[in-house]
């Protein structure tokens, strides 16, 4: 058994000698579900979170104004209850819902035994093991579910047994989502019709982000059992009222039913938000909660289905109602799993929803209105900003309240464009551009080719690039660059940015169905850009722009995770990706922008050739109460000209076992956790980059304030390039050395990286009593500052090759 | 699994109608395809054991442990063992097959590069990239070169598959129904073990008996046509078929005849006791045997299914192995043993999965042994974390390539088809592929 004081000493030695560079790994806390994940303007809502390693929650993180959330209460796992409570909560709700059963009777609003579906079969009453306890009674298990258990009516109680009871049965244990968290979160009566972020502040330090939405419809909370195949003796719910937005969550097998009145004539938006809420799901196959919709008239017969909206997964059902009449709306999973993550928000109104936008590409500073079509829209057109210094892709929000409409993206380009004419079926009827020229176009029916001809020159390089799905279009295009001969010099249909299983191109999209590619033209003369949908689809809503210039090289990067937890005076890596894109190779550097003092980015150069690397940041020595919103800036000399993007955060999410994506984030929080102040990072005390010559070595020095070093140091490098290793660490004047070698035989000249390292160190434990001499433990020290290195040829090293000069 | 559901695979019928149709000499592909190709003569391997573990086991938890490279990748399974064989080591879980390393002979470089089960279990089961054409697997190919067609006259399928279908993965292919495997459904840990067809479920021996009387007594159509040339095939039917389910096949499966010791030795459980009956196959001559032992896709709580099923691993592989030595089976028994990737060197601490290790197509192990395999060797090597090749690649082609060799069956024979295309049993080697292809150093 463990002597409680030899820890405590083993603790306070480590701490003595390691300092403030100690960082002992922590497990990460992670949330996996926020139910319900919206609620409406002007309200407040209770809001439960699940997750893991959620001890000991201070506070919540939420992104945009006009929200305001606190921690009610967290409890621990169910499971964690034991047989006993759990037997007790059983018995309880047995004993519950005969009670209520006979008050119905008397009420005269059911008839008859409580019917067998409904009793709770093998339920004991419970009685406690432990002799010492004053009473035989056993607790319930403490859940969100059972406050106010005693004053629940009978379909309440239906509910907590289907979820709590039943529902178990069939599921797995998931330690990622069994931590419950219970929230109030108060929405502001102006709060902007955005989506937020919701993070949990632990003592841990941050959680990942998950979505929060705001609405203007009245909410309602889904109450089990509503599945048309389970047997429900209790009086129907009177319909919902339009419009309405339904939480719910769907738990294996489990099919959500909701009745609702319409009127002739309306033209109803039935949306289901799901995968938008959790993008993936890591352990699931589809790797998200796959929402279908069924509609049911009176008489029972389906009305209309969707399983997706175009491309999206989420579904979306258009419906004109016939007739005046209740209609049922029904969701489920496509394949009928279920578990507490398949949260979803079931909208029915009538709303007004874009469908289609055109043109869909603006130039800068020439803003413009744009033409709409959809269901129940207030307007034909909509004015689409572009201000002088915009580029990419932006989302226009227009209207208020229920007039709001769904968010249009549109890009930004500072090419002229102009739309597409009709007739430019072919070749022969090609509709001339310039070159370079941004064309909006239509496919406008199934089977419809655009063709553009231009003028080029031989050795010309060309881009062609479509943009339609990432701006929500149905279009599935495919491109082809033709000579006058038609013979064909280059053509694209999907154009995926990976590596590895890693999607590069940071967003939600599985089917990257743009097209694009970057070729040279053989000789001077016209060529022609012929732009299909792959699939033959066509007609209003098949709009598209498509870029036809010379290549524009640029970049931009992105930040993982978007949560940082930092203890304080340390530093923690984190990983910048980069998407490079017509060519664009330069170097570049990444700083941090208006950050309070004491953070520090090290290693924040990308050189040439890299798209993926780490970073460290470093945390000031006092801890802050809040989390911390920081910004990064990416900046690169690009065609002589000093280009600055923002780093965008995002998070490397999983999708089903395999692909990875790079899920954004609106804000990059960062909390620095641990004692409330703590000794001044480490700092590299080197120049960098480490010019490491190969087949030799180089020695890099980090300042160590104000503590000892202990004994019996090793370094350790986390996912070092090829042939790069730590040959030795030395303790020197207050200082700590390393020693780096890149072997001649795997390391590459040229090759540039940060190295991560982390250092290890003996502490002497207090002696125990019969020992001869007190023992050794080793600890783990900390991650160093990055250390950006650079292989160079041996002889190329010279005097800089570190503080010291090159070793052997 | 429902008592009532039918495993995958041929159903006894099928068995005898292959039986008799082999007896007969009538070779179905034969008949409407290119001729197989002749066999080698004095073949080395007469069997092959397949251990698959479905799902992809970890292999710096088994045969090519990292104790170097840290918790992150070893996670509590942090040490190596000494083996019987100088400079082998081992995962700390192993220690009866340390003991047997002079027997067997580790590839530590097995690599193709797929991460999905379904693609990388074609690819480990076949040798081959998926294509449009569904090729057969290597039981399926043995069991045209090695059943019916070529000599085999046991009753039980030449290919065997204990206990559950591997679904598509132990398919034939466009060989066709007739080598498919016998999958035995049941549990050989338990008594009896019901055999798919052979031990029928909840029915005594007795009462079959008096079935098969009563049968007999209301069968007026086989009374009134005696002599007719259908009705006596019928008859030879029926008597085969109550020769698996009361003669001597029906003995095969009796694991109750084995001694108490040994089947403890083997492991009281599924995989354990499949092990024994995989050497009772072999001593019955049946050519190629898979044990589908699933369970080693972890990635959740990898170290706890670890812990599990690690040693009975170890004591089934290893008194496995012992065992066929001791029955002088060895020699000519291949015993082969990997899934179709490895798994994640570096663990997932993080949620949801929480010490976990995910798919590791690029560097995986395998185990060989027996059948002309040498033992104590190791071929190639990982890098220090195991997430590499470093030394001598080997692909799926090569050793299957190698264990075909060994069987006396051409690589780069024919298999015949209902195109009518010239198809090789493998794919050819690279070029430049060390070996010729196949896997040269542990063969003897």
């Amino acid at each position: 058994m463990r002597n409680p004081a030899r820890v405590a000493a083993i603790a306070a030695a480590a701490l003595c000698v390691a300092g403030a560079w100690a960082q002992p790994g922590r497990p990460a806390p992670r949330i996996g579900y926020v139910y319900p994940a919206g609620g409406r303007r002007g309200s407040v809502v209770e809001v439960l979170v699940g997750g893991q390693f959620l001890r000991n929650v201070t506070g919540v993180h939420v992104s945009g104004e006009g929200l305001h959330a606190e921690l009610i209460q967290q409890y621990k796992p169910l499971r964690a209850a034991g047989n006993e409570r759990r037997q007790a909560l059983a018995w309880r709700l047995r004993e519950l819902i005969e009670q209520r059963w006979d008050e119905a009777v008397r009420d005269g609003q059911v008839k008859g035994k409580l019917p067998a579906a409904l009793a709770i079969r093998g339920a004991r009453r419970p009685r406690t093991r432990d002799k010492k306890a004053a009473t035989k009674e056993v607790k319930l298990p403490e859940h969100p579910l059972l406050r106010n258990l005693d004053q629940m009516n009978l379909r309440e109680l239906l509910n907590v047994r289907a979820i709590l009871l039943n529902a178990r049965k069939y599921r797995q244990q998931n330690n990622a989502i069994a931590e419950p968290v219970l929230l109030r979160v108060t929405i502001d009566a102006d709060a902007p019709l955005e989506q937020r972020e919701l993070r949990l502040v632990t003592r841990l330090g941050l959680t990942n982000p998950l979505v929060f939405e705001v609405g203007t419809f009245p909410e309602v909370h889904e109450l089990e059992s509503n599945d048309p195949k389970i047997f429900d003796p209790l009086p129907k719910a009177p319909p919902l009222k339009l419009p309405v937005s339904i939480n719910g969550q769907i738990l294996p097998g489990d099919v959500d039913r909701f009745r609702f009145r319409a009127e002739a004539g309306q033209h109803l938006v039935i949306e289901a938000h799901a995968r938008r809420l959790i993008p993936f799901l890591a352990d699931a196959v589809p790797g998200w909660f796959q929402a279908t919709l069924s509609l049911y008239d009176a008489r029972g017969d389906e009305v209309a289905f969707a399983d997706d909206y175009r491309f999206d997964p989420d579904p979306v059902l258009l419906f004109d109602v016939p007739e005046d009449g209740v209609y049922d709306v029904e969701i489920h999973d496509a394949i009928f799993r279920g578990r507490e993550d398949f949260v979803y928000r079931l909208s029915i109104s009538e709303r007004p929803f874009v469908t289609w936008v055109f043109p869909l590409g603006m130039r800068a500073g020439y803003g413009r209105y744009a033409d709409i079509g959809g269901w129940n829209l207030p307007v034909e057109k909509l004015f689409l900003t572009a201000h002088r210094d915009w580029k990419g892709t932006r989302e226009k929000l227009w209207g208020q309240g229920r007039r709001a409409i769904n968010p249009v993206p549109y890009t930004i380009s500072e090419l002229p464009s102009r739309a597409e004419v009709e007739g430019n079926d072919a070749i022969a009827s090609a509709q001339p551009v310039k070159f370079p020229q941004v064309v909006d176009g239509r496919i406008a029916q199934a089977g419809d080719v655009d063709v553009f001809g231009f003028e080029g020159r031989a050795g010309e390089a060309v881009v062609v690039e479509v943009y339609a799905r990432r701006l929500q279009s149905p279009l599935d295009s495919v491109v082809w660059l033709e000579d006058a001969s038609r013979h064909v010099l280059a053509w694209n249909d999907d154009y995926e940015r990976k590596e590895g299983f890693l999607f590069t191109d940071a967003g939600v999209l599985t089917h990257h169905a743009d097209s694009y590619f970057r070729t040279r033209l053989p000789a001077d003369g016209t060529y022609y850009v012929r732009l299909a949908d792959v699939q033959g689809h066509g007609g209003e809503a098949y709009t598209y722009c498509v870029r036809i210039s010379p290549p524009q090289p640029d970049f931009a990067v992105w930040v993982t995770p978007s949560s940082v937890n930092v203890p304080a005076g340390r530093a923690v890596p984190i990983t910048l990706h980069v998407l490079r894109t017509d060519g664009f190779s330069g170097d570049i550097d990444v700083a941090l922008q208006n950050a309070p003092p004491g953070f520090v980015l090290s290693g924040g150069r990308i050189p040439v050739g890299r798209d993926r690397i780490r970073m460290t940041l470093s945390a000031p020595a006092r801890r802050h109460a809040q989390p911390v919103v920081l910004h990064l800036r990416a900046n690169a000399e690009n065609a002589g000209k000093r280009v600055s993007r923002p780093v965008k955060p995002a998070d490397d999410e999983m999708q089903a076992f395999l692909y990875r994506h790079l899920t954004p984030a609106h804000e990059w929080v960062v909390a620095v956790i641990g004692g409330r102040r703590s000794a001044a990072p480490v700092k590299l005390a080197s120049e960098v980059p480490v010019r490491i010559p190969l087949g030799g070595t180089a020695r890099v020095r980090f300042k160590v304030p104000r503590r000892s070093i202990p004994d019996g140091l090793r370094a350790t490098l986390d996912e070092p390039p090829r042939g790069v290793t730590v040959k030795d660490v030395i303790a020197e004047d207050g200082s700590l050395v390393l020693v780096l070698t890149a072997s001649g035989e795997d390391a590459q000249v040229g090759f540039a990286d940060n190295l991560i390292a982390e250092v290890s160190g003996e502490i002497t434990l207090p002696k125990r009593e019969g020992e001869e001499r007190r023992k050794k433990r080793r600890v783990q020290l900390g991650i160093l500052p990055a250390i950006p290195v650079q292989i160079v040829p041996k002889r190329a090293a010279g005097r800089s090759v570190s503080d010291h000069g090159a070793g052997d | 699994m429902h008592s009532t559901e039918r495993v995958n695979g041929p159903t006894r019928r099928e068995i005898l109608q292959r039986g008799l149709a082999g007896a007969a000499g009538l070779t179905l592909l034969g008949s409407r395809g290119a001729p197989a190709e002749p066999l080698r003569e004095e073949p080395r391997a007469r069997s092959v054991i397949q251990i698959w573990m479905w799902g992809g086991p970890c292999h710096i938890d088994t045969f090519d442990p990292k104790p170097e490279a840290g918790y992150d990748y070893c996670g509590p399974l942090k040490k190596a063992i000494a083996t019987n064989v100088d400079g082998i080591q081992i995962g700390e879980m192993l220690p009866l097959l340390a003991r047997q390393a002079d027997k067997y002979s580790i590839i530590r470089s097995m690599t193709h590069g797929v991460n999905a089960h379904e693609t990388a279990s074609y690819l480990v089961q076949t040798g081959r990239k998926q294509g449009r054409v569904v090729f057969p697997s290597v039981g399926a190919v043995v069991s045209l070169f090695k059943g019916y067609d070529h000599g085999y006259k046991g009753l039980v399928s030449p290919y065997v598959v204990l206990t559950q279908s591997q679904g598509r993965f132990s398919e034939a292919g466009f060989l066709g129904q007739r080598y498919k495997p016998f999958c035995t459904g049941g549990d050989p840990n338990r008594q009896p073990f019901e055999v798919e067809g052979i031990v029928a479920k909840g029915l005594t021996d007795d009462r079959q008996r008096r079935r098969r009387a009563l049968l007999h007594t209301l069968d007026t159509l086989g009374h009134a046509m005696a002599g007719n040339p259908l009705i006596v095939r019928l008859d030879q039917c029926e008597r085969n078929a109550y020769d698996l389910m009361f003669g001597d096949t029906r003995k095969l499966f009796d694991l109750s005849q084995e001694k108490d010791e040994l089947r403890q030795r083997y492991g009281r459980n599924t995989f354990g006791q499949s092990c024994l009956m995989a050497r009772r196959l072999v001593e019955a001559g049946v050519p190629y045997i898979t044990i589908n032992y699933k369970g080693w896709d972890t990635h959740k709580q990898h170290f706890q299914i670890m812990n599990r099923k690690l040693p009975e691993l170890d004591r089934g592989l290893a008194t496995l192995l012992q065992d066929l030595a001791d029955h002088g089976l060895l020699d000519s028994t291949v015993v082969w043993c990997s899934g179709e990737f490895g798994r994640s060197p570096r663990v997932l601490w993080k949620a949801p999965w929480n010490g976990g290790r995910g798919h590791w197509g690029r560097c995986f192990s395998a185990m060989v042994a027996g059948g002309g395999f040498k033992g104590g060797h190791v071929v190639g090597a990982s890098s220090k974390g195991g997430e590499e090749v470093v030394d001598r690649p080997v692909s799926p082609r090569e050793l299957i390539a190698s264990v075909y060799e060994l069987l006396g069956i051409d690589p780069e024979g024919s298999l015949p088809n209902a195109r009518g295309v010239d198809t090789a049993v493998l794919p050819p080697a690279e070029k430049d592929a060390p070996g010729g292809g196949r896997l040269a150093e542990i063969m003897v």
